[in-house]
């Protein structure tokens, strides 16, 4: 049995189990961060630390291609997920429930809330691995190198 | 201010350093003399005042003899020779010359005192100087009863009869001053407001060279005038008006620009004084703890009594002000589950009262703050158990683990939060939201125990996490900050070409300091609009003898920053160096000068630091700051590069990173001592060879003949002085 905060991003669903999330809160004002990934959707002051934001549908690759990308906005909810030292705030449309999985769906990427929409189950570790990456590759010996500027 | 009496800096007799590094030596002596006679003063008070413990003894001229050694070689002569009359006085207590007993315990932690009160003033040799000597020879004499002294010392008492108040206790009294409690949001306001000032006075400056061009433009009026002299008598009038209209113009202008100068001492004046006002000695935030901890120890019902120490430790306050809680918390553990009930205690033959010390003092360029306690300590096979048992580990990770990572496990997050280890641990509780707030501010949580002894536990912060200054300024809608260091000057451009010639209309290079720059369209960089057609301020800066200009919106002024990393994550990323928090609480990003100048110089190689033509690089290893910063002074002076450590560990880490042609080391100092150092260096095949000069106040011909049986080149004695130091890493 494992406990999960669903919640909505945009249209699609997701859950994250309890034992990554270390708080859930509203985004104050966001500073874009220029020539970061596109997952990173700006950073925030977070009790005086500075916290990244990242954006679950980059990450995920569930971004509709060539959208125009978003960036992220204060007063948007967030959740924030640790995996050992590494910090992050995912930005969310709205935090749905707290639920508890049952055995059978254990393990597996899709399940159902209580209003029985489907919600996807994601990663932390994985999902922050993968940011980490994305911005390792921006990282050449000439900023700006490989990729234009962004929007 | 910190120095208070600064105007009166004398220098030492041997002009080893000049007046500003002489007055940063002496600041530095004065942090680490205070700790220093903290920990003579906590050592005379430990033991029961019927005996002293020789072991303590032994300790006590250890420690008198260092902060001799280290005065001297900071060229503090007049306090090395205070320190090595009280020597005397320890030295014959060791020898049974001098009893011990309660009152020479107190005439002791007097003398200690006075010490104290001395170090804090330097080389200062006014009155209040006087006095101290005065009173310091009287209390020497008294306890040693040398006549001979107390005569010498009470004439120069009498010198002084007609000081009301002894200058030791003035100093006393200064430290007792009511302090003002002020809200740091306003101090950084009024920070805001010295930046205003500074273009306040740019704006005026600028007014004053227009002025200067109207009255030009008028004396150009007046000559045609002239020119048109012609029958009108009147215009003679208009003439004579004109010239008197001039002249004060003229005069407006020279005053103004005194008042521009005025205007840039007084806010120098102001951002000094508030940046001092920022840090905060450790004293502060101790003060707080004591009737805390006596609240603790009442409801657990336990009897613990609060050691400080290092209570001058001076550090950024908004530093102290966010480990507070954390402070609080460690004490909680300690009374709460280190210090055992009193049954426990007798049984263990330990005293009833259990005893909490709290520790700050300076390392590198960090502070360290310290709790420790004499309590059970943390069985580490015990914990071990607790481990596996709760699932957290296996049990193969459990037997692979040395004790240290066990320990550590207990700050771990996924750990210490509602976990039944550490409420059976008794000491992992909250300590991840302690190892959080350290974290935040950029240090490390470090915990050690012996068990039956005691656990400790250190928050090691940054000073870093203190103010930087960096000039900030507006592009897209976002303040962006760029170190001051490297910041030449800020200039006006105005758009000319086509605004869709892909540059804005601006051009490639700026005229600046004397010649042409590349200028880097940072809106492009930064994905900003370009700038509107018009004025487009930019920035000049110089990072490893490579010039270029920034283009920006607006220049916001100079402020004080405190630099935040952009943590693990964001960390890597080329264009930033890190973020700070505004007054109202936005990230504003810190613009790594080295990525710019990458930009403006695509096809150079990262750039490099101007490489300094080199005597060769010397390593330093001392635990004494300010010994470092004298013998890094002299070597640099000579010609060498030098890089400093505290330890003997840190020394071995860096030998094994760089090369280095000589190292020059203390014996005695934490983690790894001299000799240990220098017997790894003889085994390892690439370092045996390396010249080692041993700088040491226990220059003992003992030391001395271990230390020729390892090749060590020579011996020196601290005080060290620059000559000595040359010789020995003179090739021969």
């Amino acid at each position: 049995m494992r406990n999960v905060i669903v919640f909505a991003l945009g249209q699609a669903r997701y859950a994250v189990e309890l034992r990554w999330v270390r708080e859930v809160f509203t985004l104050g004002p966001v500073t874009p961060v220029a020539r970061a990934p596109d997952a990173v959707a700006g950073v925030v002051n977070y009790r005086g630390a500075i916290m990244p934001i990242l954006d679950l549908a980059v990450l995920l690759g569930t971004a509709p291609p060539g959208a125009e990308r978003a960036s992220a906005h204060g007063g948007e909810g967030a959740i924030l997920v640790q995996v050992e030292d590494v910090r992050a705030a995912l930005r969310v449309s709205s935090v749905v429930e707290v639920a508890t999985l049952r055995a059978e769906e254990d393990g597996v990427g899709g399940l159902v809330d209580s209003t029985g929409r489907s919600a996807t189950l994601i990663d932390p570790p994985a999902l922050l691995e993968r940011a980490r990456a994305a911005v390792r590759s921006e990282s050449p010996a000439a900023p700006g190198g490989a990729r234009g500027s962004r929007p | 201010m910190s120095g208070g009496d600064d105007g009166a800096v004398s220098r030492p007799a041997d002009d080893s350093f000049n007046t500003s590094e002489y007055r940063a030596l002496r600041a530095l002596f004065r942090d680490e003399s205070q700790e220093a006679l903290d920990q003579v003063t906590h050592l005379l008070l430990r033991g029961p005042a019927e005996a002293m413990d020789p072991a303590a003894l032994s300790e006590l001229l250890r420690a008198t003899h260092s902060l001799k050694g280290t005065a001297g070689t900071v060229g503090l002569r007049a306090f090395a020779d205070a320190a090595h009359r009280f020597e005397g006085v320890v030295e014959k207590l060791r020898a049974g010359a001098l009893s011990w007993s309660a009152d020479t315990r107190d005439a002791l932690v007097e003398i200690v005192d006075c010490l104290r009160a001395r170090a804090a003033l330097g080389e200062d040799e006014g009155q209040e100087a006087a006095a101290l000597g005065a009173q310091l020879d009287d209390k020497l004499a008294a306890l040693t009863g040398d006549p001979a002294a107390a005569g010498a010392a009470s004439a120069a008492a009498e010198a002084l009869a007609s000081e009301p108040v002894s200058a030791a206790y003035r100093l006393a009294r200064r430290d007792e001053r009511a302090l003002l409690r002020v809200d740091p949001v306003r101090i950084d306001r009024l920070m805001d407001s010295v930046g205003e000032l500074v273009f306040d006075r740019t704006r005026i400056e600028r007014r004053v060279t227009e002025l200067r061009s109207a009255v030009a433009e008028l004396g150009r009026v007046g000559a045609a005038l002239r020119a048109a002299d012609g029958a009108r008598g009147r215009l003679e009038e208009v003439e004579h008006d004109l010239d008197e209209q001039l002249g004060r113009l003229e005069q407006l202008g020279r005053e103004l620009l005194e008042d521009a100068s005025a205007l840039r001492r007084t806010g120098n004046a102001l951002q000094d004084g508030l940046t001092d006002i920022r840090m905060q000695t450790s004293r502060t935030l101790f003060q707080r703890l004591a009737p805390q901890v006596r609240a603790l120890a009442r409801a657990a019902g336990k009897s613990v009594r609060l050691v400080t120490l290092g209570g001058e430790t001076e550090f950024d306050k908004s530093v102290a002000d966010q480990i507070g809680d954390a402070l609080v918390h460690l004490l909680r553990n300690a009374v709460a589950h280190g210090i055992e009930p009193r049954e426990a205690r007798r049984a263990r033959g330990k005293p009833e009262e259990g005893q909490i010390t709290v520790s700050a003092r300076h390392e590198q360029q960090t502070v360290v703050i310290e709790v420790a306690d004499d309590g059970a300590g943390i069985d580490p096979a015990l914990l071990r158990r607790r481990l596996v048992d709760s699932g957290r580990w296996s049990a193969a990770q459990a037997g692979l683990a040395d004790d240290g990572e066990v320990l550590r496990a207990l700050l771990d997050a996924r750990l210490s939060s509602r976990d039944e280890v550490d409420e059976l641990a008794g000491r992992g509780i909250g300590l991840d939201a302690v190892r959080v707030t350290v974290a935040q501010l950029g240090g490390e949580l470090a915990v050690s125990s012996s068990p039956g002894a005691g656990t400790s536990f250190a928050m090691r912060l940054p000073l870093t996490t203190a103010v930087s200054n960096a000039l900030l300024f507006k592009v897209g809608g976002y303040v962006y900050a760029i170190p001051h260091a490297h910041v030449l000057e800020t200039v006006e451009l105005e758009t000319a070409g086509p605004a869709d010639d892909g540059r804005a209309g601006l051009p490639d290079r700026v005229r600046a300091q004397g010649g042409t720059v590349p200028l880097v369209l940072l809106h492009a960089a930064l994905g900003a609009a370009p700038p509107r057609p018009g004025r487009v301020p930019a920035v000049i800066i110089d990072y490893a003898s490579r010039r270029l200009g920034l283009t920006c919106d607006k220049i916001v002024g100079p402020r004080e920053i405190v630099v935040k990393s952009l943590g693990p994550l964001l960390g890597s990323l080329p264009l930033y160096v890190g973020g700070t928090i505004s007054g109202s609480g936005k990230v504003q990003l810190i613009l790594d000068p080295a990525a710019l100048v990458r930009l403006a110089y695509p096809d150079a190689a990262a750039p490099r630091a101007p490489r300094l033509r080199s005597a060769g690089r010397v390593l330093v290893a001392d635990d004494s700051r300010s010994v470092r910063e004298a013998i890094a002074l002299h070597l640099e002076r000579a010609g060498y590069q030098v890089d400093a450590v505290a330890s003997g560990l840190s020394a071995w880490r860096m030998l094994g990173r760089a090369h280095y042609d000589a190292l020059v080391t203390d014996l005695e100092m934490p983690e790894m001592g001299g000799v240990e150092l220098i017997e790894r260096l003889r085994a390892d095949p690439g370092l045996a060879h390396l010249p080692v000069v041993i700088v040491s106040s226990r220059a003992t011909d003992a030391a001395r003949a271990r230390a020729r049986a390892l090749g060590v080149v020579d011996v020196l004695g601290k005080p060290v002085s620059a000559d000595s130091l040359l010789a020995a890493l003179r090739p021969p």
